[in-house]
């Protein structure tokens, strides 16, 4: 069977096939993801003058396994005037299995426990993802040498961890997918940090993230928690157009336009949290789809299933101990029966010490305060929740409800 | 996150340093060890050393310049970092390593994004 035609955006999906394939038949992680790599941006300067090969995925795994080889010898050659001598690995470049998938294999790869979360997330966008480190540094607003120095310093640490190239053994299973939905979370979530300013020529790690969960849920198809995970990004990335207005201010959920929002990405959302709720009990990515579905099902704001909402935060905040978890189900409660019973679930987790440093408690509050008619106070905490922020856009939306707190819709 | 450090020194330490002490060369080793291991752990963002306060000048509006730093005291900022990290709780953890080393104070702020 020959590979599908291969278009520059499809180049990438092939990465995680090609560096698997390569794992699987030589070891060395590290080195073949170099390879890798050099073969990409060999494919990047020859395909547009030369043509696309026949076939891609062939063609890649040829020409990064030659330059592996020549990187292992280059290697050995140092190794063997240092200390021990071995043989050099023999180019092989037939026999590759067509149907052994290995992205699976490589995802837990990247996501190993050993790592840190920042050494995870710029691995797996690069070793999955197939970006390059300027890519990657460029859509995580980070110099590319750091993010050169993290991916070597992970692929070391994934080295010394002595992880080998095969799945998670069935007893630890549930617990390394936890983290590989985790760093995909992440990687989704840094997609709506720093989206001001010039985003031209800069990968979308929002929509990247949606890519490298579609691969892992073709390849576990039954797990809700995936098909969960799935659900809750493109119901939550439907919302992309409406959900920051003139200069990047940012819009409320209950502000946003919502002839703006994407149909499809929530039919689809939609569909795939049905089936995820179906699968088993429902899990934390699973429940917060559901919110989103539900959110994104209401035609306008006041059409909104609050009691719906407020029952799924409820089964929420059984499965996680979250205090984020809670604020969310105050303004849930806020909108069933009223701001007081709102601001009476708040104060049970106002002094949490996890909550400490965040803005989020005096937003809340600010918010359930004006519902309630009590603007000179809203202002008050909207003004302290926005000295506690980072994030620009979000202070400059607090700072104009300090201004306006009767603006918050009740 | 990203944070910035500001080191702080006294001023009549800096224009007293005796640059062949054993302190002040142990300090330089401090600085050079950690911006390896930082630089090593891709959490170092930048670090520079800054020029002694008496060669600032301060802008203000209407084009008004003055000679000297922003504000007249004896602690005079020396150093600034960069760093992209996990949380708070290790830029508090790295300030408090300068802090210990150097002597010097160490402001911490978040740097805002988005």
């Amino acid at each position: 069977m020959a590979d599908p035609p291969v278009t520059a955006e499809h180049l990438r999906d092939l990465v995680p096939q090609v560096l698997g394939a390569l794992v699987r038949r030589y070891g060395h992680f590290d080195t073949c993801e170099d390879a890798v790599q050099e073969a990409l941006l060999a494919a990047a300067t020859q395909w547009p003058a030369q043509g696309v090969p026949e076939e891609p995925r062939t063609w890649l795994i040829r020409v990064a396994s030659r330059r592996l080889v020549d990187l292992l010898r280059s290697e050995q050659a140092r190794t063997r005037r240092e200390a021990a001598w071995q043989p050099p690995v023999p180019p092989a470049v037939s026999g590759w299995s067509r149907d052994q998938d290995d992205s699976l294999t490589l995802l837990f790869l990247c996501c190993h426990p050993a790592l840190s979360a920042p050494a995870q997330l710029a691995l797996t966008l690069r070793a999955v993802g197939g970006l390059s480190t300027a890519e990657i540094g460029r859509a995580l607003l980070t110099p590319e040498p750091t993010v050169a120095q993290r991916i070597s310093r992970a692929k070391a640490k994934v080295r010394e961890a002595g992880a080998t190239f095969r799945l998670p053994a069935p007893e630890e299973f549930d617990e390394r997918l936890d983290v590989v939905l985790a760093v995909l979370y992440l990687i989704f979530t840094e997609g709506y940090v720093g989206t001001t300013g010039d985003t031209l020529d800069r990968v979308e790690l929002s929509a990247e993230a949606i890519r490298l969960t579609r691969l892992l849920h073709a390849r576990l198809p039954g797990r809700g928690d995936v098909g969960g995970l799935l659900a809750l990004m493109l119901l939550t990335h439907a919302r992309r157009d409406a959900r920051t207005g003139p200069g990047g201010a940012l819009v409320p959920l209950d502000e946003q336009d919502r002839t703006r929002w994407d149909r499809a990405a929530i039919a689809e959302g939609v569909t795939l949290v049905t089936a995820a709720l179906r699968a088993g009990p429902p899990g934390f990515y699973q429940l917060q789809a559901a919110i989103a579905a539900v959110h994104a099902e209401a035609p306008r704001a006041r059409d909104t299933d609050w009691p719906q909402i407020l029952a799924l935060y409820r089964l929420l905040g059984a499965v996680t101990d979250s205090p984020v978890v809670t604020l969310n189900r105050a303004v849930a409660e806020a909108m069933v029966h009223g701001p007081a019973a709102g601001l009476a679930v708040l104060d049970t987790v106002a002094g949490d010490p996890r909550l400490a440093r965040s803005h989020r408690p005096a937003a809340v509050r600010a918010h359930l305060l004006a519902m309630s008619g009590a603007h000179v106070e809203a202002a008050r905490w909207f003004r302290a929740a926005a000295r506690l922020t980072t994030n620009r856009s979000e202070q400059r939306f607090l700072l104009s409800r300090a201004v306006d707190p009767a603006a918050t819709p009740r | 996150m990203k944070y910035l450090l500001l080191a702080y020194t006294s001023l009549a330490e800096w224009d007293t340093v005796d640059v062949t002490s054993e302190e002040f060369l142990a300090s330089c080793a401090f600085y050079a060890d950690l911006i390896k291991e930082l630089t090593d752990s891709g959490e170092l963002l930048g670090t520079e050393g800054l020029g002694h306060p008496a060669l600032s000048h301060t802008v203000r509006r209407g084009s008004l310049v003055s000679e000297g730093p922003f504000a007249e005291t004896g602690e005079v900022l020396a150093s600034f970092a960069v760093l992209d990290c996990d949380g708070q709780d290790r830029a508090l953890a790295v300030a408090a390593r300068i802090a210990d080393a150097v002597g010097d104070t160490v402001e911490v702020r978040p740097i805002m994004h988005g």
